[in-house]
């Protein structure tokens, strides 16, 4: 593998290489300084980093150091390498990190591991399976929007997160699962979240060893979390699992298919925790993201509120479901909530073979960078890329929406798996808030996007007020 | 006039599963996480279900695709 390269880092220097593969060199992204590269500006902002990089070519050289990476800016090169040719471009490193939480879980794993894995969790994830958990979920969120504070600077992030705990843990641990383990999940998981960004910053790996607050609060609860976990699923592997069979059953009962042995119990734990690690913040930001923009347009409010009404009439939010064709408008709100909000917002593969991409040489064991963001604000993509237009998604095959640069949830082989059950919460969660509140910015807030494992909202405070009452009720 | 089939093409699968997710009555995946029609499926007004009309849009391979049985 050739990393040693001249520090030279001007513009129109190729710098040359040593892979076999045959295509041109991509050209260096503009931004890039003598020695560390793109590392100041990437430290200083991703969002500008990846702005930056977006205009240099469909796949760009960065340099991290004296290390280079390419980043793909063009959408179909990105299908190639996550779709049709997935099995040359395996996990990146941004994965690797998050090992020491999730250990070898379904986000971690690439190639036929995970392949066999995701197959045993895929059933579970269907919307068939889900219309079995809507109660459930249901019932969590409308007593969370019910008990939502009135009228003080209320940051969403936290209880929503808590929301998606609880309904991970139902959901896998069944509704008999003791108040005492929901606050232990609820507790631990905005920590081992935490936890994960600071390692994922430390290029040195130093930070885990050191004795500090972050670090004690996550061995506590880790801990806490593994004995809990363990004594359930070593329960379920002495007397069967139950006729349920909810995820935790499943992946206990799974066998793989060409040496005939089960998931042991450390693999069982670590799907678990991958699921609780993937799915909670993300949501929270996709939600938070989106009550954001509702507030600054009430027009588009509005028209939400009159769609739920609508739909909801008198009835109690337990005996609502929304359908394939119900809420569009709120359905279009989310949409573009997705778009310009994507969670995971900065990915990488590592090539694992010398390989072409678009005419470029991409030499074994490189490391390719994509951004779901860039992408999807990029104004050849989607016009006006930077203002919240869900109208936008009226006319998916019109000239405002490129539907294939799309890809909030990424795509092919690794999308997410939890696609279905994000966007289901998400819709239940806003459509309830709607109804209930009337939201506004506070003014004790400057929302900014802030770049760590997610694209998460920094300092976003609302004020929410009861929905005042109109009088009457017509007919 | 014949119904319209799915034609599935296991070479092109990538294992990500969401036709599983979208049509499980119609779609699983074999031993190795390809997809395989489940044999049970219906078979008949196949191109007005709306699960699987979904299945075969969502497909990022290109490994479901509609078809006529007369077609090859």
């Amino acid at each position: 593998m050739s990393t040693a390269t001249s520090p030279r880092t001007t513009d129109a220097v190729t710098t040359p290489r040593t892979t076999t593969a045959p295509g041109k060199t991509p050209g260096l992204a503009p931004g890039g300084v003598p020695v560390l590269g793109h590392l100041p500006m990437i430290l200083r902002s991703r969002f500008e980093f990846i702005e930056t990089v977006r205009n240099a070519g469909p796949v760009t050289r960065v340099k991290l150091g004296p290390k280079t990476a390419y980043f793909v800016n063009d959408y179909e090169l990105l299908a190639q390498i996550l779709v049709s040719d997935a099995d040359k471009f395996v996990r990146g490193i941004h994965f690797k990190k998050m090992r020491n939480m999730v250990g070898n879980g379904v986000v971690t794993t690439s190639g036929d591991l995970h392949r066999r894995q995701r197959r045993i969790m895929l059933p579970s994830f269907s919307q068939r399976r889900l219309a079995m958990h809507l109660p459930v979920m249901r019932q969590i969120m409308a007593e969370f929007v019910a008990s939502m504070p009135e009228r003080q600077p209320y940051d969403l992030m936290g209880p929503v997160m808590g929301v998606g705990c609880d309904i991970v843990t139902s959901t896998m641990l069944g509704e008999k699962t003791p108040p005492e383990v929901l606050r232990l999940v609820r507790e631990a998981v905005p920590v081992f979240v935490e936890n994960a960004a600071i390692q994922a910053v430390d290029v040195t790996g130093v930070y885990k060893h050191l004795p500090t607050k972050s670090n004690r609060d996550f061995e506590r609860l880790l801990n806490a979390f593994n004995e809990y976990m363990y004594s359930v699923i070593d329960d379920k592997f002495r007397n069967g699992a139950g006729e349920e069979a909810g995820l935790l059953d499943m992946l206990i009962n799974a066998t793989d298919p060409e040496t005939g042995e089960k998931f042991d119990r450390t693999e069982v734990r670590d799907q678990a925790a991958t699921i609780l690690l993937a799915s909670t913040e993300t949501t929270a930001n996709t939600i938070s993201w989106a009550c954001y923009e509702l507030a600054r347009h009430p027009r588009i409010f509005a028209e939400c509120r009159a769609e739920i009404d609508a739909l909801v009439k008198d009835r109690d939010w337990t005996d609502i479901e929304i359908g394939r064709h119900d809420l569009p408008a709120l359905k279009r709100v989310l949409f573009e909530a997705l778009r310009m909000y994507p969670s995971s917002y900065l990915l990488s593969r590592q090539a694992s073979v010398d390989t072409t991409l678009g005419g470029y040489a991409i030499p074994k064991d490189a490391a390719i960078l994509y951004s779901h963001y860039g992408q999807q604000r990029d104004e050849r993509n989607f016009p006006h890329g930077d203002e919240f237009d869900p109208d936008r998604w009226l006319d998916k095959d019109g000239g405002e929406v490129t539907a294939s640069a799309f890809m909030p949830f990424g795509f092919g082989a690794y999308r997410c798996l939890g696609e279905s059950v994000a966007t289901l919460e998400a819709t239940y969660c806003l459509a309830m808030m709607i109804q209930h509140w009337d939201f506004a910015l506070s003014d004790f807030s400057e929302p900014k996007m802030n770049a760590t494992i997610t694209l998460s909202p920094k300092d976003l405070k609302f004020l929410f007020t009861k929905r005042a009452e109109s009088g009457a009720h017509d007919e | 006039m014949s119904d319209l089939e799915v034609r599935v093409d296991r070479d092109m699968c990538v294992g990500s599963g969401q036709c599983l997710i979208s049509a499980a009555d119609h779609f699983g995946q074999d031993i190795e996480g390809y997809v395989e029609l489940l044999p049970d499926a219906p078979t008949t007004d196949l191109a007005t279900n709306e699960e699987v009309q979904e299945a075969v849009e969502k497909c990022p391979s290109g490994a479901l695709s509609w078809h006529r049985p007369d077609q090859i």
